[in-house]
Order: C-alpha cells, then sequence, then structure tokens
C-alpha cells in the first residue's frame, strides 16, 4: 500500500504528529533516529535538532514558493530508463562479498538476532 | 410501552471486505538491476555483486526482460499500462535489505485499472446474482519492485540471524487488488486464477511454498448495506491456498465478534499462525509504515511506447478463462473438469496433445473424466505422485482408459493398474506400460465364467431361492460373487449375461 505522505518532507516534518505544530524538535529528532535505527547521546540529539530545525526552516522557506504551475522535475533531463538484456553477469562470489562482514557462518552474514 | 430504536445488536449481520497484494516473482535469469542469477536453492550470498550488496557507487540497470514481464501480466489481467512510470526509494532497515531501501514503484506504477474475472472458473457458482455475469474483481495496480533477501533466525538459544542476499534484487510484480471481494471462497479462487495467468504466461512459476507467489490480504468487516469500510486489517505469513482460506475465515470471524459486542478494531498487521489456526498482532517493533518514498535519482522514468506494448499484447497466449470456454465448448467438457485441467499449463497441454490434432469429443470427455475420478483418486491415496507426473503420463493414461473403456480392463483390473504404477518407483509413463502388461486381459472365456457361475450358485441356494421368489436385486450379489471367483478378471457384461440366463432360464 502507498501511504500518504509520498515525498519524504513531509514524514520528517510531520512524522507520527497529529499536526505540524505539535511536533517539538526533540519528538522529530527522536522519530528521525528511531527509523534510522540510531541511538543519540542527549548531546548528539540536542545538535542535530538544531541542524534539523535549521534544515526544516530552510525547506519552509521553500515551501512558501507557490509551485503549483510548475512541473516537478526529479531528474535532470527525462530521456527515459536505459534497460539491459536478461543476460548473466559474474558476481563477486560469498567468500569476496563477506570479506568485509564482523562474522559469517556457511557464507551468510551473521548478525545480531533479529526476532525474538 | 417503550420502544427500544435500536435493533438487538445480534440481529445485525455483517458481510467481509477483502483486498489481495500478491508478490510474483518474475521468471527472469538474473535480478531486476543487476547481472546475478535468480536460481532458486544456490550457497549462501553464491549470487551477489555490487549493486544487489548496495555497495557505494554501483549503479542499477533495469532488466529490459522483467519490464517485459510486468506488462504482459498488466495486459492479460485488463490493465492500462502507462507510458511513464517511476522507481521509488522505499526507505526502512532490516539486515536483509542492504541498500537501506527497497526499490519500488509508488505514485506511478507500470500497471493500473485492470481487472480479474472470477466465477466461471470454478467449482464454486460466484456470479453477480442479478445479472449472472461473472464476478469481476478490480485490479488497482501492478507494479515492479525488488526482492529483500532471507534472513534465516538462529534457533535452539542462537542469539544471532544468517543473512542470505541471494535473493535480493531479485525481479517481483505487485498486484493490488481492489477490496471487492466478500469471502475466503472468493478470494481463494481469485488467487488460484492469478496464479494459473501468470504461470500460463510463463512470468512467474507460481510455488507458493518457495514463495514464488506470495499474497497479503487486508481484511475489514461492517454491517451489511453500510458504505463506509470497516477499520482494516492486514494478515500476511499464509504460504498456502488453504491457509489464506482458513486465515481470513479466522479474522472475519474475530473482527465479527469484536463489533457485535461494541468493540473498535485496531488497524494493525497480523500473522497467521498455521499451528494455532489464527492471526496474532505483529509485533509493533517490527512494524514499519513509516518508509519516506521519495524517486530513485538513480533510475530515470520508465517509458513504454505503445508500439512496444501493442507487439507484446501480440504474444499474449490462450489464457485459462479462453481455454476453459473452449474445452467446454468444443469438447463438451464440464466447467469443474475444465477448471481442474487449467489450473496448470503443463497439464491441458499434455491432455490436448494427447488427443491429437482433431480431438474427438466422446474420447475427449472419457479422459477428462477418467481423470478426474479415477486418476484423481489415485492421487489423492498415494501422495508420491503429482498432477506433473500425470502430465507426463497423459499417452499412457489415454490408452488405458480407452482399454477400461473398451471393456478390456475391469474396474478392479483398473484399480490395480494404477495402483501398481503409482507406488512404483519408476517414472509414471514406464510404470502404467509395465502394469498393464502385467493386469492380463478380462475372463471372456465363456465356459470359466459359467464354471464360476455354477459354482457360486450351488454354494448360495438361500439367495438363489430369493431370487427366484422375486427379489431380483440380489443378481447384483450374485455378480459381486461371480467376479470374486474370477479374481475381478471377469467381463462384466459376460458375467451379467450367464448369470440372468442360468438364473432365469
Amino acid at each position: 500500500m502507498i501511504p500518504m505522505e509520498y515525498l519524504s518532507i513531509d514524514s520528517v516534518l510531520h512524522g507520527p504528529f497529529q499536526a505540524p505544530s505539535q511536533a517539538s524538535t526533540a519528538d522529530r529528532v527522536a522519530h528521525v533516529a528511531r527509523l534510522a535505527r540510531i541511538e543519540l547521546r542527549p548531546e548528539e540529539a540536542a545538535m542535530l535538532g538544531h541542524d534539523l530545525d535549521r534544515i526544516l526552516a530552510y525547506v519552509e522557506e521553500l515551501r512558501a514558493v507557490d509551485t503549483d504551475a510548475v512541473e516537478p522535475m526529479i531528474h535532470a533531463g527525462d530521456r527515459g530508463l536505459v534497460l539491459r538484456q536478461d543476460v548473466e553477469r559474474d558476481g563477486l562470489g560469498a567468500a569476496m562479498a563477506t570479506a568485509g562482514a564482523p562474522a559469517t557462518e556457511g557464507g551468510a552474514f551473521v548478525v545480531p538476532r533479529v526476532i525474538g | 410501552m417503550l420502544v427500544t430504536a435500536l435493533p438487538a445488536p445480534t440481529t445485525v449481520a455483517y458481510e467481509a471486505v477483502i483486498g489481495l497484494e500478491v508478490h510474483a516473482q518474475l521468471r527472469t535469469r538474473t535480478k531486476i538491476f543487476c547481472g546475478c542469477p535468480t536460481d532458486f536453492g544456490a550457497a549462501a550470498n553464491a549470487h551477489v555483486c555490487p549493486v544487489c550488496l548496495g555497495l557505494p557507487g554501483a549503479l542499477p540497470v533495469l532488466n529490459a526482460e522483467a519490464v517485459q514481464m510486468a506488462v504482459r501480466a498488466g495486459l492479460a489481467t485488463g490493465c492500462e499500462v502507462q507510458a511513464r512510470s517511476v522507481f521509488a526509494r522505499k526507505n526502512y532497515f532490516y539486515p536483509d535489505l542492504p541498500k537501506g531501501y527497497q526499490i519500488s514503484q509508488a505514485d506511478q506504477p507500470v500497471c493500473v485499472a485492470g481487472h480479474l474475472d472470477i466465477g466461471d472458473a470454478c467449482r464454486l457458482d460466484i456470479n453477480d446474482g442479478a445479472s449472472g455475469a461473472p464476478r469481476r474483481i478490480g485490479i488497482t495496480r501492478i507494479h515492479l519492485e525488488e526482492d529483500a533477501g532471507k534472513s534465516v533466525h538462529g534457533e535452539g538459544g542462537v542469539h544471532a540471524s544468517f543473512i542470505n542476499l541471494n535473493r535480493a534484487g531479485v525481479p517481483l510484480i505487485e498486484i493490488v487488488s481492489e477490496p471487492d471481494l466478500r469471502t475466503s471462497e472468493e478470494a481463494v479462487t481469485y488467487l488460484r486464477e492469478l496464479r494459473a495467468i501468470l504461470v500460463y504466461l510463463g512470468v512467474c512459476d507460481g510455488n507458493l511454498d518457495q514463495g514464488s507467489f506470495r499474497c497479503d490480504a487486508n481484511v475489514s468487516v461492517r454491517p451489511v448495506g453500510q458504505q463506509r469500510l470497516g477499520t482494516r486489517c492486514e494478515i500476511k505469513n499464509m504460504n498456502s491456498f488453504r491457509s489464506v482460506r482458513d486465515a481470513i475465515d479466522y479474522e472475519i470471524a474475530r473482527q465479527t465478534a469484536l463489533c457485535r459486542v461494541g468493540e473498535r478494531i485496531a488497524q494493525q498487521t497480523r500473522l497467521w499462525n498455521q499451528e494455532l489456526a489464527r492471526t496474532e498482532p505483529m509485533r509493533s517493533k517490527e512494524e514499519s509504515h513509516d518508509y519516506r518514498y521519495f524517486p530513485d535519482p538513480d533510475l530515470l522514468p520508465l517509458r513504454i511506447d505503445e508500439a512496444v506494448f501493442r507487439a507484446l499484447a501480440a504474444t499474449l497466449p490462450e489464457l485459462p478463462a479462453q481455454k476453459r470456454t473452449r474445452l467446454q465448448r468444443d469438447l463438451g467438457l464440464s466447467a469443474a473438469v475444465a477448471a481442474t485441467l487449467c489450473e496448470e499449463p503443463q497439464r491441458v497441454d499434455r491432455f490436448e496433445a494427447a488427443l491429437g490434432t482433431n480431438p474427438d469429443p466422446k474420447q475427449a470427455s472419457a479422459l477428462a473424466h477418467f481423470l478426474m475420478a479415477q486418476v484423481a483418486g489415485a492421487l489423492n491415496r498415494m501422495e508420491q505422485r503429482s498432477w506433473d507426473d500425470v502430465a507426463a503420463a497423459m499417452p499412457e493414461l489415454l490408452t488405458l482408459c480407452e482399454r477400461w473403456r473398451s471393456g478390456g480392463l475391469s474396474n478392479k483390473m483398473l484399480a490395480e493398474v494404477l495402483q501398481q504404477a503409482f507406488l512404483s518407483e519408476n517414472p509414471l509413463p514406464d510404470a502404467l506400460l509395465a502394469a498393464m502388461a502385467q493386469a492380463g486381459s478380462v475372463v471372456r472365456d465363456e465356459g470359466a465364467v459359467q464354471a464360476a457361475v455354477d459354482q457360486v450358485l450351488a454354494a448360495h441356494p438361500k439367495e438363489l431361492q430369493r431370487y427366484r421368489g422375486g427379489q431380483t436385486q440380489a443378481l447384483g450379489f450374485f455378480i459381486g460373487q461371480v467376479m470374486r471367483r474370477l479374481a475381478g478378471k471377469g467381463d462384466a457384461a459376460l458375467v451379467t449375461d450367464v448369470l440372468k440366463r442360468r438364473l432365469d432360464g
């Protein structure tokens, strides 16, 4: 299903909050940190909150511009996508692919248990 | 006198509203954005490269075959193929998603506004009451996306998960239906039909247990007559048609019970637990609805010229519904028989090939009913054989069917041939030929039949007396006894004839 918030900026601005005005800087930072699966120390959260506020204020400034009559431009140029044929190419192989992994077993990456 | 404004709660009838999301793995040789093979069952991480590992600097390049398959699926389900569609990043963090986002399509999918007719298919009679037309289920959209890798969670106290990224980047189409389905029967019928179409097209192998055809269901209930939709729950983790049916039935009953006592339904994702036969809420930790979609800057919009999809439209094979109609019209098969035959293209193709280019409707009908009754029965009893084996042995089964129909084999001999062949470890065609050779032929020697009849009549004077006293239904008893003496190999017509002559003469 496609969620309502299509562009990421709306999610950052509104997040899970009822109305944008309710979102405090600390709430926004906590929300984004949770989505990014990172833990922040209080001083880091404060610093990032300061930066995030400035970025969002800039975005708000941009949003004030009336762009109703302007086509959105996602890509520079719109020549259409180049496709490839369905032909196999050599990959890296398990040994090289996992060479940088902290832990492996039987060719698989070993990570902290995800469920339960 | 008091007047109650509301009817008693128990009198309110509820109906279910069901929409399905199907993920079908496309049968390309290579992944959707890189040249790694898609083979199932390779050693862990044998099929990975910088693109599907999400290494810095690697760029995705779209597989043309995946696009063609998605378009063919759309054309076969009456969709509008979009001249321009856009790939987007769906952001979430999970170890089996190396890039931290899945490349999918959001608001501009490759196909929209299709439909699937169910009902003519079926064992079930699902039709719109008034018009008698088959039920038409809307298809909202079909979009292209990449699969994630596979996580295996350690068992027995192992506090680790094992990540295999061979599946990461395998092409999928997601087919989203409108909430047009009302019962679990309809949902399963829709799924079977959709699966058959994809398999006929050759775009998906339709394997539910290996996960190449997966389904999630959105289920809500509302009082009959209410337009507004109830709060829905999404159900995941169903890996057979049976579990889809059971999970939907369970969920409808659960939600209806809550509504009857006036409780609110919580919108949530629930997992089907096959062992306990119930749906359970997914832990919120595992949920993530905040995907922050945005157009993928690595991929320009996908453009599909009208000429391209016209050319693809010309390559569509005869689809299951068309095939069922033709078999019913030209060969006189019943709807149920045609539906079972047409579930798998290989099955119906071999069936038609065995009958030759100018099939005789009588022979076709006999073979079809032979498959649905005797052969299906043998399949049910002896699980080591599948419909695939049956499809491979179609010419031999036709021979067997003809021999049985012409009286060359008795019912008992036929059952023995099937049992012996189905239990054999040889390929079914060879096993059938061997069993037919060993079965010998029916006893047509009138002397032998007469001798058996005489013995039976002598051994059962009471029954003979009753028969002659007017209880002619004892004939069946005598036929059974004579067949037994002939080890089940007596020619049924001859046995009946000789018996009647002796009894009545």
